[in-house]
């Protein structure tokens, strides 16, 4: 069974249809991704699988369980954490406090236990700290637990931000674009790194404009345009397909160098 | 930028810096802390017995100022909401506490609770009201929110007394001890109130509860994907505030012996602002050190323009000079260090409990 299934959603804003009629699946252990020219309408099936958007119509199913149209917290909980095209991480945070944020719903005590400091609410913030710290160890950030986010390196920003969906407990990733505005060396640590989260257990959506890393890092791609899906398949099927060369891959060296300033 | 002119700033401020970090590093140690607590007790202790009513007044009114610092750091510091009708809530404490005391002869302590949750409860409904309110709007909003609360304060005279307002406060009665000038009373009862906000505010900062209010102000969006319900958080910060600065107008009531309408005033609620402003915002620190510079401003102006004899001075009014200070304070803050002279990041290591740490590597 999969994992996550988007079937037939649509999103209009006013008279345009950002997402028409689509459907994909992705399957556990999966690394899927999403490709598709600047405003395909990517990032709006990203908004809508995390809750931020109602869906006008469709039904999208994690693990069985119809999430359609839940609340962010509830769709955290179920098992969905994302990142963000343009990063968003709590700058004047510490890396450390970004990640415990991550934590949040998993964290249970309240405004009381906080006030009173009770044994159970000591014990509970040391274990979501050792796992916090435990996250930003696994993901190469060991050494920047004190620092705050917004003084990190770009690429260190891109990973804390993956850090803290990771800090969710959630079972599928949702990225969009992490490798955008990276050089090639950090695109292929990058794509290392998404290939260690699978080993680990995580599943993974994303969405990518580096065809280079798209081409050898997915599974099967969807591929997007005016919101509608116009292909799907194996990398070199994708490739391959007339369709999709016709509507994009014909302009790939274009394409490639082209810098994304879209929307989060 | 000149570089020149821009030297003699740079060492100072390195020197500000490396002070600041040199005095940080020796706070995080457990027994300076016990030090300069019982040190800080003791000088309190000490002023109560040997100085000048007029100088423990001063200090009294620091205290005052020092607790709707702490208060407003709730909202403006850690919230990041712009809030400048602090003199509302401060209000709204000092008259539910008196209203109960003088009119309905209710002992003391009570009625300090009552006015607390009274104040606290109304924190909570503003936020809520405001919820989808952010920038501008809730800022100006903030401020209506105080001329609202003044009119009807004016204008409910079966309750308060209308513009006549209420005489005759009874000292605070404190567990049978019976607060005054005298008996050094207000200074330690508002100092350990001082204290009981900077335990609760270091509890909740370093909590779940204060992450996720810290998160809300840094990227609501985000926090909402984490799973963090942001109107929760906004309404939780809103009753520390609320509940501290009706602890502050509780006794500040009893303490000026009468209240009316007019006694607090809108410039009252901008005081805290440029105390944390200066000091340093999101920390107690900053807080302390603000309310010790700008609390006292009036009286160290009647000083100097009794002092230096320029005519010109004397012949103003100290506490509207004052304000031309605080207006000089903000711009120069806002130009040079906008989170205050302790604000913005600290150097000081995270710090984790025991037991807590990286794995051996
Ligand atoms: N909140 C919104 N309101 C109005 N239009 C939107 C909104 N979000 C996205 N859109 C529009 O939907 C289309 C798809 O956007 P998006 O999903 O961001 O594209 P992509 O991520 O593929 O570049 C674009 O035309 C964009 O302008
Ligand atoms: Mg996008």
């Amino acid at each position: 069974m999969s994992l996550l299934e988007v079937s037939n959603v649509t999103k209009k804003f006013g008279g345009l249809v950002a997402v028409s009629d689509l459907s994909f699946e992705v399957n556990p252990g999966e690394i899927v991704s999403i490709i598709g020219p600047n405003g395909a309408g990517k990032t709006t099936v990203f908004n809508m699988i995390t809750g931020l958007y109602k869906l006008d119509g469709g039904y999208i199913k994690f693990d069985g369980q119809d999430i359609s149209n839940k609340k962010p917290r509830q769709i955290v909980e179920a098992g969905i954490s994302r990142t963000f095209q343009n990063i968003r991480l709590f700058k004047d945070m510490r890396v450390i406090e970004n990640v415990l944020v991550g934590e949040h719903t998993k964290i249970q005590y309240g405004v009381f236990g906080a006030l009173l400091n009770t044994r159970q609410k000591r014990e509970r913030e040391k274990k979501a700290l050792q796992h916090a710290i435990d996250v930003l160890e696994s993901i190469g950030l060991g050494d920047y637990i004190d620092s705050y986010a917004t003084n990190l390196a770009y690429g260190l920003q891109r990973r804390l931000e993956i850090a803290r969906a990771i800090a969710t407990g959630a079972k599928l990733l949702l990225l969009d674009e992490p490798a955008a505005g990276m050089n090639p060396q950090e695109s292929e640590d990058l794509m290392n790194f998404i290939f260690s989260l699978r080993d680990q257990g995580y599943t993974i959506l994303l969405i990518e404009h580096d065809m280079s890393v798209v081409m050898r890092i997915s599974d099967r791609i969807y591929v997007m345009d005016y919101g509608k899906k116009i292909a799907s398949g194996k990398p070199e099927e994708v490739a391959n397909n007339p369709e999709v060369i016709k509507a994009y891959l014909g302009d790939i060296s274009k394409f490639t160098d082209e810098e994304d300033e879209a929307d989060a | 930028m000149n570089k020149k002119t821009d030297r003699p700033f740079e060492k100072v401020k390195n020197a500000f810096l490396k002070t600041e970090l040199a005095l940080s590093n020796l706070w995080t140690k457990f027994y300076v802390r016990v030090v300069v607590v019982l040190a800080a007790a003791a000088l309190i202790f000490i002023c109560s017995k040997t100085t000048s009513l007029y100088f423990q007044r001063n200090l009294i009114m620091v205290g005052f100022y020092l607790l709707l610092a702490l208060s407003l750091n709730f909202i403006q510091g850690y919230l990041g909401h712009c809030f400048i009708g602090m003199a509302g809530f401060y209000q709204i404490g000092a008259y539910a506490t008196v209203i109960l005391t003088t009119l309905h002869s209710w002992p003391y302590l009570p009625a300090v609770l009552v006015g607390c949750l009274v104040t606290m409860a109304i924190g909570m409904l503003f936020a809520l009201a405001t919820q989808r309110l952010s920038g501008t709007y809730l800022c100006a909003t903030t401020l209506a929110f105080f001329y609202v609360e003044l009119n009807l304060i004016r204008n409910w005279e079966s309750l308060t007394n209308g513009a006549v307002g209420i005489q005759k406060i009874p000292p605070a009665n404190f567990f049978g001890i019976e607060l005054s000038m005298k008996n050094g009373g207000y200074l330690y009862v508002i100092m350990l109130y001082c204290l009981i906000a900077m335990i609760v505010t270091r509890l909740i900062v370093n909590s779940k509860v204060g992450r996720a209010i810290k998160a809300v102000r840094d990227d609501s969006l985000v926090s909402t994907l984490m799973g963090v319900e942001n109107t929760k958080y906004k309404i939780i910060a809103y009753a520390f505030c609320g509940f501290f600065a009706g602890l502050a107008g509780s006794l500040y009531g009893p303490f000026v012996g009468y209240l009316k309408p007019t006694t607090f005033t809108y410039d009252m609620g901008m005081i805290p602002f440029v105390i944390i402003i200066l000091g340093g915002i999101a920390t107690i620190k900053g807080a302390i050190l603000g309310a010790v510079i700008v609390a006292p401003l009036a009286e160290y102006l009647r000083m100097l323009t009794k002092s230096v004899e320029f005519d010109w001075l004397a012949n103003l009014d100290p506490e509207q000079w004052r304000y031309v200070i605080y207006g000089i304070i903000l711009v120069v803050m806002m130009r040079f260090k906008p989170k205050g002279l302790l604000g913005g990041q600290e150097r000081t290591p995270f710090r984790l409990p025991k037991g807590v740490g990286r794995k051996e590597s």
